[in-house]
């Protein structure tokens, strides 16, 4: 039954609620009546449901406060429903507030809290191989590894594995994701071979299911690639750098972040084997683009701008202040640097 | 107790912490500390932490598996970890007492193993274990690309005191915004009768009391008079905030604006208790309908705000401890009717008036359900004796005669009030959706909701 403005309105005028600039307030004593007399039903708060699990609810660019508040709003109508509801559009939501409150309060427990609902939803209603079983497996799995509880990580990515190698087969992109996971679990633990078998388990789905040129088969070589510069094998992780780099510059173009992020990976490699003139280089590609893209804020571009800035200052022919010469360089379009190769 | 070795990379995290909420000026510090301090500073900008809190969990875990690996089994290793990493929230490794923590949980988590037949824990040298764990982290941070910008050279003593001596050092002023939430436009119009009230609380505020609470049951008008008094007093405050209580003092603090762009939880929490308990500047925080009574360490957090930071509540509880009360009460008839008619504007007879005084009397001389009322009967149009007539036919209110001797204040009742006004309100089913699907919604807040999906969202 749909509702208008008017609704809205009628109620203001009787006293129901308040409305001011900031939004409608409704008084405790209503709120505590209201759910005495009648209580919501989940029919009733779909629209909530839906509104809070959408992606623009939370990520746009509104204040941090803001966000904490519709965290709480969310938080709110969770608690409402007496058990968990058995349904999947609330075990969504779950997921979505568990995500909320692990990126942007740090609030584990909690996020651990609704994940743990949500599976127990989809274990029961949609059974124990379903890819969204698998899902809250692999969030779960997520959650540990961000804590760096890397047993529990494991031990929840193999579930979801087995469901993804069961349900959707061994080339499937998810069971590729799984994969994945799993690589950069074993990397981050220092467990290179484990996490080079993982990373070209995934590649080899990816290479075959998606397209040699899909973005996801350039997270895989450039994850293999990380993988052999950490380990100081240079010729590998350039190879495997530039496989990545060429599918993003085709794919997703030369302005684009992932773009940025691979020109930055292969500045790296080059200034750890003493090449400033060519780590030069490709630092100012990806700062170029990433200035333009990304907020002053963001953690890429101050990484990237540090980056630059210790390079510039090894490469003996520069000799102005750096900021003067970046402020310079951005606006030349086809500025050319001393000492680059390109 | 384990001496250790405070030179390290713990250290470094811990000052990071402190050093961040004296520095409001980030421009100012890096010309005055250039290389070194700045390169710290702004790499570890605040949008920059999850990565680094992230990369320094990592790297605990690893380095907890590499060096107990000499001394302990699988299984006890993971018991020591699972110490280790009980803290609720692993980011209190990031916090200015972060490297107490560290060691007293691994400590603890030694003395919670049992001893196997090889091995007899009075004879570990724990101090050596110690400081052979923290060799690992340091060593780690060179290696991870998020955390060598925790330089482990710098000498965090002398950040500390550079930080210290600059022009404006500590005190330098803080430039957080005068409405620290959104507040509410308020008219002082539509407010009636409380004129004294108020005085006497803006007296309290400025001259003698740092905490008062505003006592009374629901619908007597707190709130609003919370909101009069926070207009009054706005001209000689540096900032204002109003919190709608929901059991956690925490939740509500984290929507001030001060410092937004912190995303750790923890460390910004750490900031802004910082902030409030060490001000000078006139600051009001109102804590709107503290119905529960507050935890302990809410109210501890309260009380060591700085002398400057004065707290006003509303609340139906009679008393908290250590807080000085101000009881509400019902405000009389006549200013009762007042209040009606600014509500009910259509001319009323002699005959009206006496269903008036009836209703108003009726229910308790509560403003809030009076208001109500007489909204309603405005809205609809009604005659005073007709709206009277069906309270009575509906049970709503008390004979004449119990009127004079008793009133009905008890939450109870209010409630059993509002549920005859919901029926007598004509509410058609969508109506009466909208108000069930803002009744699970956190009330008192300001919900900017749209019409979407069929019905409500934000």
């Amino acid at each position: 039954m749909p509702c208008d403005i008017n609704d809205l309105n009628w109620l203001v005028e009787r006293g129901w609620f308040q409305q001011n600039e900031l939004g409608y307030t409704m008084h405790q004593l209503l709120q505590e009546s209201i759910r005495l007399q009648t209580q919501a039903t989940l029919e009733d708060c779909q629209g909530l449901i839906e509104s809070f699990s959408q992606v623009e609810f939370i990520f746009g660019d509104m204040p941090y406060a803001e966000k904490v508040k519709r965290i709480n709003y969310a938080d709110s109508l969770i608690e409402f429903f007496h058990p968990v509801p058995e349904n999947t559009g609330f075990s969504l939501l779950l997921h979505k507030d568990a995500y909320y409150h692990q990126s942007y309060l740090g609030d584990y427990p909690q996020a651990l809290s609704y994940y743990q609902k949500a599976l127990a939803i989809h274990e029961k209603v949609l059974g124990l191989e379903h890819p969204d079983t698998a899902m809250s497996y692999n969030n779960i799995g997520a959650l540990y590894h961000d804590q760096g509880d890397y047993d529990q990580a494991l031990s929840y990515y193999h579930k979801a594995l087995a469901i993804h190698e069961k349900v959707l087969g061994l080339e499937h992109p998810d069971t590729a994701r799984s994969y994945n996971n799993i690589g950069i679990l074993y990397h981050d633990q220092g467990d290179y071979p484990q996490a080079l078998s993982y990373y070209q388990k995934a590649l080899a789905i990816r290479e075959k299911v998606l397209d040699l040129e899909h973005p996801d088969t350039a997270r895989s070589y450039n994850n293999i690639g990380i993988l052999y510069h950490d380990q100081g094998d240079y010729p590998q992780a350039l190879s495997n750098y530039q496989k990545a780099l060429a599918i993003y510059e085709k794919v997703l173009g030369l302005e684009h972040p992932d773009t940025a992020s691979s020109y930055n990976n292969i500045g790296i490699l080059y200034h750890d084997q003493g090449d400033y003139d060519q780590a030069f280089d490709y630092f100012f590609k990806a700062y170029r683009i990433l200035k333009i893209k990304l907020n002053p804020y963001h953690p890429d571009l101050q990484r990237v701008h540090k980056n630059l800035k210790l390079t510039y200052e090894k490469t003996p022919v520069f000799t102005e202040p750096f900021e003067d010469w970046l402020e310079k360089a951005l606006k030349n379009e086809n500025f050319n640097f001393p000492g680059s190769s390109t | 107790m384990v001496s250790v070795d405070y030179s390290d990379i713990a250290l470094v995290l811990i000052k990071l912490g402190l050093y961040a909420c004296m520095v409001p000026n980030p421009a100012g510090l890096i010309s005055a500390l250039p290389d070194i301090v700045g390169d710290l500073f702004s790499s570890f900008d605040t949008t920059n932490k999850p990565n680094v809190i992230k990369s320094f969990n990592r790297l605990i875990q690893r380095s907890l598996d590499e060096t107990l690996k000499p001394y302990f089994n699988k299984q006890q290793i993971n018991k020591i970890k699972a110490t280790i990493f009980s803290v609720d929230n692993m980011r209190e490794y990031l916090t200015d007492n972060a490297y107490d923590l560290f060691s007293r949980n691994f400590l603890n988590a030694l003395s919670q193993l049992e001893p196997t037949k090889n091995q007899d824990w009075t004879l570990l040298n724990t101090d050596e274990i110690l400081k052979k764990l923290l060799l690992t982290i340091n060593t780690g941070i060179q290696k991870d690309p998020n955390l060598l910008i925790l330089d482990t050279n710098v000498n965090t003593h002398l950040i500390v005191e550079i930080v210290r001596n600059l022009p404006g050092g500590n005190s330098a002023p803080v430039n957080y915004p005068k409405y620290l939430t959104p507040i509410e436009l308020f008219t002082p119009e539509s407010i009636l009768h409380r004129g004294g009230e108020i005085n006497e609380l803006v007296e309290r505020l400025l001259n003698s009391q740092r905490i008062v609470m505003i006592s009374g049951s629901a619908g007597l008008g707190k709130t609003k008079l919370a909101r009069a008094v926070c207009y009054d007093l706005e001209d000689q405050l540096d900032h204002i905030a109003w919190l709608t209580y929901d059991g956690s003092l925490e939740n509500q603090l984290l929507t001030l604006r001060i410092l937004e762009q912190n995303p750790d939880r923890q460390n910004r929490l750490f900031q802004i208790k910082e902030f409030l308990n060490t001000t000078e500047k006139n600051v009001l925080i109102v804590l709107d309908n503290v119905n529960d009574i507050p935890s302990h360490a809410d109210l501890q957090t309260i009380a060591s705000f700085s002398p400057t930071v004065k707290v006003l509540i509303t609340s139906r509880l009679p008393e908290i401890r250590g807080v000085e009360v101000y009881p509400l009460n019902a405000l009389p008839l006549e200013s009762c009717m007042d209040i009606f008619y600014m509500h009910y504007k259509l001319d009323p007879n002699k005959e009206q008036k006496k269903a008036a005084q009836n209703i108003v009397n009726s229910v308790g001389l509560n403003t809030f359900i009076v208001e109500l009322l007489a909204r309603s009967a405005q809205a609809k149009g009604e005659k005073l004796e007709a709206v009277w007539e069906e309270m009575q036919q509906r049970g709503f209110a008390f004979s004449e005669a119990r009127l004079a001797t008793e009133r009905a204040t008890s939450a109870q009742t209010l409630e059993e009030y509002v549920k005859v006004l919901y029926e007598m309100a004509g509410l058609d089913e969508v109506k009466q959706r909208i108000l069930r699907v803002f009744s699970v919604l956190p009330h008192s807040t300001p919900i900017p909701v749209q019409i979407k999906f069929g019905c409500l969202a934000i």
